[in-house]
C-alpha cells in the first residue's frame, strides 16, 4: 500500500513540476488563406511596400513594438534586442515601430534606455501613425509574424513571461527558417 | 382536543411558511431596493428652441507653443489661468511626465516640473494635472490628489474614498470646482458597463475636502441611464459651472442637460440637436459583452463635452452625429459633429455643424472671452489652438 501511495505522490508531483515549466500559449497560427494574405498585406504596407519582390517570395518574419503600449518589461527587451542586432539582422526579417504620437516619441523610448534609436536600412521602419493598430495586426505588446510564400501562417504575441524566448527566436531566425547563407 | 391541536400545529405552520416567506422576499428584495441608488428627480423645464444664424467660426489668429527637446506632445489635461495679473497655460506632458508651464502671450516656456522627482516611488497612473496658480497646483493619479505649488512642494494629499474604483481627474471638459472648501472633481468612468446596478450606483462628481482630508462623492447618473445598458463610451460625462455657481452636466445619451446646486436645485433642459432623427436606444447586453460596444456607440447620435462661455452667457454643447451601417462595414468611421448653443435661461439659440477640424473635449475659454480649441495634435514639435469667434462679433456680419 505505502509504495502506491509514494508512486501517487511521484506521479503528482511529475505532473505539477511538468504544469509549472509549461510555456504560456502564446502562439496563433493562421489557416484561413485569406485572412494569411490579408495580414501579410497589412505587413508589407507598414514597410511603405518597399520590400524587394524576391524576397517576398521567401520566409519572412516581422517583428512589430507598440513602443507606448507595450508593458515596460516587454518594450526594454525589445529595444534592447534591436539595439544588440542591429548590424546582423537574419535576411527578411522586419522590425517595425508603432506609435501614435510622432517619431520624436519613438526616440524617446531609446534614450530613456540610453540608447540611440538604430538605422537599419530596409530592416526598420517606424510606423509613426501607429497604422499597425488601426490594421489590428497590434494591441499592447509586441508581436511576431511569420510568414511564407506572402502568407502569414503564425503569430506570437509576446507577454513578460515569454518575450526572451520570442525575441531570441526572431532574432537568431527560428531553426525551420533559418536563412540559408546564415553560417553562424 | 387532539383535532384542536393539530390545527393549530397546522395553523401555526402556516403562518410560519408565511412569515419565512416574508421574511425571504424582505432578505431578497430588502438590500437590493436599499442598493438600488434612485436618480435624482429633475424638474424639466420645457424652452422652445429658436435656430438663430449663430454659429462659431474660424478665425486665423492662432497658438504656437513650440515644445521643446524634451517636451512631448502626449498632452493629458491642460488649462489656463492667471497668476499675478498674468495670462498662463499649463500642460501635463504624459510622456515626459512633467508638468509644463508657458506665458500665455509671449508663448514662452515658463516652467517644467518632473512629476517624478516630485511623487517619488509612485506608480503613475492616469494623471491629470490643473494649475490654479504658481501656488496651487492639483494632480491626480491612482486615488489620490496632491496639492503642490510650483517648487515641487506638496502641502495635502487626499485619498480617494472605495480606493481606485473612484479615480478623480481633471480635463477641459469636467473642471475643477471649488465650493465652500470643497474641491469637487469628475471620476473616471471605471464601472462595470454591463452591470445596471453598478450603473445606477455610480456617482459621477468626486469632493475634496483638504482640512479634513476626506471625501465624498455626488451625483449619480439621470434616469436614462437606469432603464438599459449604453456601454463605457456612453458614460463619458461632461460638465460646466455656470455664473450662479450651479453645475450644468452633459450626458452622451441623454437629449437634456443638466443644471444642479447638488443640493435642492434640480432641473432639466432640453439640449437635443435637431438633427437627431430618432431615440438614443441602449445598447444590448450581449453586444457589450461581444465587445462590440464601439460599434454600437459609432452607430448612435451622442452629446460630447459642454463648455460655459461665461463673457456671453452661452453654452456650448457637442454633438456627435450617428454614422450609417454601410459606412461602418465599408471602415468609413469618420462622424460629423456639430455644436448646440444654449443661452442663459437654457434656451436653444443655435445649432452648426462643423466644417472645421478640432479636437472636441479641448476647448478653452480664456479669462476675456477668448475661445480656443486644440488642432493639429500629431506635429511633435509644438501645441497648435485655434481661436473660435461668434460670428456675429464680426465686423462683417455686423453691417
Amino acid at each position: 500500500m505505502t509504495k502506491y501511495i509514494v508512486l501517487l505522490i511521484a506521479i503528482c508531483s511529475f505532473l505539477a513540476c511538468n504544469e509549472s515549466i509549461k510555456k504560456p500559449e502564446n502562439t496563433e497560427f493562421i489557416s484561413d488563406t485569406v485572412t494569411q494574405a490579408a495580414v501579410f498585406n497589412d505587413l508589407i504596407k507598414l514597410t511603405n511596400n518597399s520590400i524587394e519582390e524576391i524576397n517576398l517570395k521567401d520566409s519572412m518574419a516581422f517583428l512589430i513594438l507598440p513602443v507606448k503600449l507595450s508593458c515596460p518589461a516587454c518594450r526594454k527587451k525589445t529595444i534592447d534586442s534591436i539595439v544588440k542586432h542591429q548590424n546582423n539582422m537574419p535576411d527578411r526579417h522586419i522590425v517595425i515601430i508603432s506609435a501614435a504620437e510622432g517619431i520624436k516619441n519613438i526616440r524617446s523610448y531609446f534614450e530613456e534606455q540610453h540608447k540611440e534609436l538604430p538605422v537599419i536600412k530596409n530592416q526598420l521602419f517606424l510606423d509613426s501613425t501607429h497604422q499597425a493598430y488601426k490594421y489590428k495586426l497590434v494591441k499592447e505588446n509586441p508581436v511576431i509574424f511569420y510568414a511564407l510564400h506572402q502568407k502569414v501562417y503564425k503569430k506570437v504575441l509576446a507577454i513578460p513571461a515569454t518575450v526572451k524566448d520570442d525575441l531570441c527566436d526572431f532574432f537568431s531566425g527560428p531553426q525551420d527558417f533559418k536563412p540559408q547563407n546564415d553560417n553562424r | 382536543m387532539q383535532q384542536s391541536g393539530n390545527e393549530n400545529l397546522v395553523n401555526s405552520t402556516k403562518s410560519n411558511i408565511g412569515g419565512w416567506l416574508f421574511l425571504s422576499l424582505f432578505c431578497l428584495i430588502g438590500p437590493n431596493c436599499q442598493d438600488r441608488q434612485q436618480p435624482v428627480f429633475s424638474t424639466f423645464v420645457p424652452i422652445a428652441p429658436s435656430y438663430e444664424n449663430i454659429k462659431l467660426t474660424l478665425q486665423p489668429d492662432t497658438l504656437h507653443f513650440q515644445l521643446g527637446a524634451k517636451i512631448y506632445n502626449e498632452i493629458k489635461s491642460f488649462n489656463y489661468f492667471m497668476n499675478d495679473g498674468l495670462a498662463y497655460i499649463s500642460f501635463y506632458d504624459r510622456r515626459s511626465e512633467s508638468i509644463v508651464i508657458y506665458n500665455f502671450h509671449s508663448r514662452q516656456l515658463c516652467k517644467q516640473l518632473q512629476l517624478k522627482r516630485i511623487l517619488k516611488d509612485k506608480q503613475f497612473y492616469k494623471v491629470s494635472v490643473y494649475t490654479q496658480n504658481f501656488d496651487s497646483i492639483y494632480v491626480t493619479n491612482l486615488d489620490k490628489l496632491y496639492l503642490l505649488d510650483s517648487a515641487g512642494r506638496i502641502s495635502r494629499t487626499v485619498q480617494c474614498r472605495d480606493g481606485i474604483e473612484n479615480i478623480a481627474f481633471y480635463d477641459t471638459y469636467v473642471p475643477i470646482v471649488v465650493k465652500q472648501n470643497i474641491i469637487y472633481m469628475g471620476l473616471r468612468p471605471f464601472v462595470k458597463e454591463s452591470s445596471l446596478p453598478a450603473i445606477r450606483k455610480w456617482k459621477v462628481l468626486c469632493g475634496f475636502d483638504l482640512n479634513k482630508a476626506s471625501t465624498s462623492l455626488y451625483y449619480p447618473l439621470p434616469s436614462i441611464y437606469h432603464k438599459g445598458l449604453y456601454g463605457r463610451r456612453f458614460l463619458n460625462y461632461s460638465y460646466c459651472l455656470n455664473e450662479k455657481g450651479n453645475f450644468v452636466f452633459s450626458f452622451p445619451a441623454d437629449t437634456s442637460i443638466y443644471e444642479t446646486n447638488l443640493t435642492d436645485l434640480h432641473l432639466a433642459y432640453n439640449a437635443r440637436s435637431k438633427f437627431q432623427a430618432a431615440p438614443i436606444e441602449p445598447v444590448s447586453d450581449e453586444a457589450l459583452k461581444k465587445d462590440e460596444g464601439s460599434k454600437e456607440y459609432a452607430l448612435r447620435d451622442a452629446y460630447g463635452p459642454i463648455y460655459y462661455d461665461h463673457s456671453t452667457h452661452r453654452y456650448l454643447r457637442i454633438v456627435k452625429h450617428k454614422i450609417a451601417k454601410a459606412d461602418f462595414d465599408a471602415q468609413n468611421y469618420r462622424r460629423s459633429y456639430g455644436i448646440i448653443i444654449l443661452n442663459q435661461q437654457f434656451k436653444i439659440i443655435g445649432e452648426f455643424l462643423l466644417d472645421y477640424d478640432i479636437l472636441l473635449d479641448s476647448i478653452m475659454i480664456t479669462q476675456v472671452g477668448e475661445i480656443y480649441a486644440r488642432v493639429n495634435k500629431d506635429d511633435e514639435n509644438a501645441l497648435h489652438f485655434v481661436r473660435l469667434r461668434w460670428n456675429e462679433d464680426q465686423p462683417m456680419t455686423k453691417k
